[in-house]
């Protein structure tokens, strides 16, 4: 698996093209492309198309809200339609721990086997950064880790800014710490479009630091990712 | 009465005459009788006094002297396309003059073409012919039936075929014409109003009984470049504008930037490369919407790649194919209608750029058209059946939306036609077990590539045997039809009256299809 | 179940339904459903059902459903309909 692909969980559109761009996995996102007044919604979206639709060998993933903000309800009722991972984002040892206990319980209620469903932390505060490998021993459902860098420069206080040195100690500690573990692990997604050279440096820059994959912000990307982490 | 490929089609239709059925792509391929007609000539100057002059004071005037009157035909072409002042302009002054009964043969409408359905409502025009129709209004008053014969939709060869042959009889052509002298020399690529070449009038010009133009560009005796020559035009009239430049051409078309246009795109160019088309030599044609000119820039890529240069470019002409074409990747262009402006420069500067006729382009009563060498094809469609049949008529719900254009002329002339689009539109699947209107038979469609699955004609067993290594997206038709309705589910069928508003011939003059109206 | 008020779901956009579930005192679901005439002639009888199949199912008896429909597949009809009932307890 080399490219996850954010799809906006609330877009009909979206979601029945999703599976056309050859990415390997699909993320339905519920936290960042959905404003608040429709996060019920498009729980109830989710829930209806993920048995809706023929996935192939993709994987099926939701990214939920942070465990302070809704992520349980996100489990409990976009859940219903099974995907294979949640992504939870400003993951810590503690929030990963709800979410693990969230999941088990959405497990038993709809008879899905106990364990089948995984955990992919998205590591950006600051102290997850720096205690990463505890982060991800946190729960046994984590198979893969993933990287975002907006919080991260938010906690520290550092302009945002082209210069990818900012972060290259963190995405080198995130990269490590999932790679010692023997985990794949994910990079940030790159959000301008149009600025294919931008992320194509930041592809191979990630790559070089031992990512072994990276999150697509539009479908666009998935070829170049897919090609970069062969 | 079932035509071939099992249409329901009358043996006589009311107000279009008696129907020949079609019997095949290339059942029809015969010697033909050209019509003849009758030409004035034009008075000569003698050493005393001086000859006739052609140019009049109005369009009124030039209605009177062709002695216009109820029942005759009028023809337009459409090279100003949406921005087309001179059959509203015309049709106004037949109006006007409480002429009636008039059939209308455009090479195409577009929605700058709205006051004709008025005109439909208050009985002046009474029949139509086009070889294309935008969506709009006069579309929908079809639809709606108010016309009453049925429209007869022909593609760009079978109206030059129907011109030459007598079966389209013109009795006036008025042309458009951005460049023209006093004297009645025409160019399409020069002027405020330019447009490009004017292919698609040339038949009209040579078999109408009466021709003329009408310019916001008179230019000085003679014009040049020269299209259609004076010893075809009967009257020149100025007027101050023929067009709006800004509906007339696009300022750019370029290549889609939607990830699943170029994901088809490139599906498409594999299937050429892999089947063998991608060669020294190679003659190439598109539409040019967006994810054809993706096609475009696919193949481009191929040919570069190879090394190899074209033999031509086809169709309509667009910045993209110019490039191509001085870029060395093809050896000409043969033109039929520019859309943006850097076509239009192109076709009056280089003379790699040429024009060619619709009959030339297309017909296939002559010595053979242009489309008998073309080797790959990019089509599009509005719906497609398992047949591999095509509709670019009607919608599904039997809405009028277009005409054959070039598509029936090139997917039967070319070796390879490559079907691009995506398999859902909104809810519609573009797949159904049978399509609503046929427009090209599906022996003339060799290949289907969606966003979702390819399917290849099983009469192609050449391309299936080049493709079996292939890792495209292969399949059966009928299990990409089934993916496409499991997602959209299966549509009710629609209902349809009895009337017939409109005839869809094959460019060969049979009847392929009828269009009923919907209930 | 027992609606107190108008809830509104989905979007205007492309592929997705707008649907607005309201109280009525008559019994029964009142269906309006409106869109491209091309969808409705093959499709509308398939989206009415589906539409008073969900309310049902959610446990509705008395409804007043307004649809305005823009290509939406069945799963966002269902979603649509469903979060536009919950919105209107």
């Amino acid at each position: 698996m080399k490219s996850i692909l954010l799809i906006n969980g609330n877009d009909p559109k979206a979601l029945l093209n999703a599976t056309l761009y050859g990415a390997d996995a699909l993320a339905y996102d519920l936290h960042e492309s959905v404003d608040e007044a429709n996060k019920d919604a498009a729980r109830l979206l989710l829930q209806e198309a993920l048995p809706f639709f023929d996935y192939g060998g993709a994987g099926v993933f939701v990214r939920i809200n942070p465990m302070a903000e809704g992520g349980a309800d996100d489990i409990a009722v976009a859940g219903k339609g099974k995907p294979q991972a949640f992504i939870l984002p400003r993951a810590d040892v503690q929030s990963l721990a709800q979410a693990d206990a969230a999941i088990a319980a959405l497990e038993a209620e709809n008879g899905f086997a106990a364990g089948s469903i995984k955990l992919l932390p998205v590591i950006e505060s600051v102290a997850s950064v720096e205690n990463a490998a505890a982060v991800i021993a946190a729960s046994s459902r984590i198979t893969a880790v993933i990287f975002s860098a907006a919080t991260f420069l938010q906690e520290l206080g550092a302009p945002v800014s082209a210069d990818t040195a900012q972060l290259l100690y963190a995405r080198s500690k995130v990269a490590l710490s999932a790679r010692a573990a023997g985990l794949p692990v994910f990079d940030r997604p790159w959000a301008d479009a149009k600025d294919k050279a931008g992320f194509e440096a930041d592809a191979r820059l990630a790559r070089s630091l031992g990512f072994t994959g990276k999150l697509a912000a539009n479908g666009g990307q998935v070829p170049l990712i897919n090609e970069i982490f062969a | 009465m079932k035509n071939v490929i099992g249409r329901d089609i009358p043996e006589y239709i009311e107000g279009y005459g008696e129907v020949r059925p079609f019997k095949g792509a290339y059942a029809s391929i015969d010697s033909r009788t050209r019509t003849t007609i009758t030409r004035r000539s034009v008075k000569p100057g003698n050493k005393l006094e001086p000859g006739e002059t052609k140019l009049l004071a109005s369009i009124e005037e030039a209605v009177k002297k062709t002695g216009l009157k109820d029942g005759m035909t009028v023809s337009f072409h459409h090279h100003l396309r949406n921005g087309d002042y001179v059959t509203n302009m015309v049709m106004k002054v037949i109006a006007d003059l409480g002429i009636k009964d008039i059939h209308v043969a455009a090479t195409g409408i577009f929605a700058c073409h709205e006051p004709l359905v008025e005109y439909i409502k208050s009985g002046v025009i009474t029949g139509m012919s086009v070889n294309y129709i935008s969506p709009g209004p006069v579309a929908k008053a079809i639809t709606k039936g108010l016309l009453p014969k049925p429209a007869v939709f022909r593609s760009h060869g079978g109206r030059p075929r129907a011109v030459e042959a007598g079966d389209l009889h013109v009795d006036v052509a008025f042309i458009a014409a951005p460049c023209c002298d006093n004297y009645g020399n025409i160019n399409g690529t020069q002027g405020k109003s330019a447009c490009g070449v004017l292919s698609y009038i040339y038949p009209d010009a040579q078999y109408a009984d009466q021709v003329v133009a009408v310019t916001d560009n008179l230019v000085p005796y003679p014009a040049c470049p020269i299209e259609i020559t004076q010893d075809f035009v009967d009257y020149v009239v100025q007027v101050d504008s023929i067009g709006d430049p800004n509906g007339i051409v696009s300022g750019t078309t370029r290549v889609t930037s939607d990830p699943i246009g170029l994901k088809i795109a490139a599906a498409a160019a594999e299937l050429i490369d892999a089947t063998g088309y991608i060669r020294e030599g190679m003659s190439f044609q598109t539409g040019a919407g967006g994810t054809s000119l993706a096609v475009a820039a696919e193949v481009k890529k191929r040919m570069q790649a190879k090394g190899v240069v074209g033999s031509f470019g086809a169709g309509g002409i667009t910045a993209y194919f110019v490039e191509m074409l001085n870029e060395g990747l093809f050896r000409a262009l043969f033109d039929v209608q520019d859309f943006d402006l850097v076509s239009v420069a192109s076709a009056g500067s280089n003379p790699k750029h040429m024009a060619m006729s619709g009959s030339l382009y297309g017909n296939p009563h002559n010595c053979g058209p242009v489309v008998n060498n073309l080797d790959i094809m990019i089509l599009g469609a509005t719906e497609i059946d398992t047949d591999f049949n095509v509709n670019v008529v009607t919608g599904s719900d039997g809405t009028i939306m277009g005409a054959s254009g070039g598509h029936n002329d090139t997917a039967a002339g070319s070796k390879i036609s490559i079907v691009v689009t995506n398999l859902l539109k909104g809810r519609l699947c573009v797949l159904r077990d049978q399509v609503t209107t046929v427009t090209s038979p599906g022996e003339t469609i060799d290949a289907l590539v969606t966003d979702r699955g390819i399917a290849i004609n099983p009469r192609r067993t050449d391309l299936l045997e080049k493709l079996k290594d292939s890792n495209l997206p292969i399949m059966d038709i009928h299990e990409l039809k089934a993916i496409g309705e499991k997602l959209a589910g299966k549509p009710d069928p629609v209902e349809y009256t009895d009337r017939i508003v409109g005839v869809v011939e094959y460019r060969d003059g049979t009847v392929i299809d009828v269009v009923r109206q919907p209930r | 179940m027992k609606l107190t008020k108008t809830g509104e779901a989905g979007a205007a956009d492309s592929g997705d339904i707008l649907v607005s579930v309201a109280p009525a005192e008559e019994p029964g679901i009142q269906i309006e459903l409106s869109g491209k005439s091309v969808i409705l002639k093959q499709f509308g009888r398939q989206i009415r059902e589906l539409l008073q199949k969900t309310a049902a199912e959610c446990g509705v008896e008395n409804a007043r459903i307004t649809a305005k429909d823009n290509g939406a597949l069945d799963f966002t009809i269902k979603a649509r309909v469903r979060a536009a009932i919950q919105r209107a307890v």
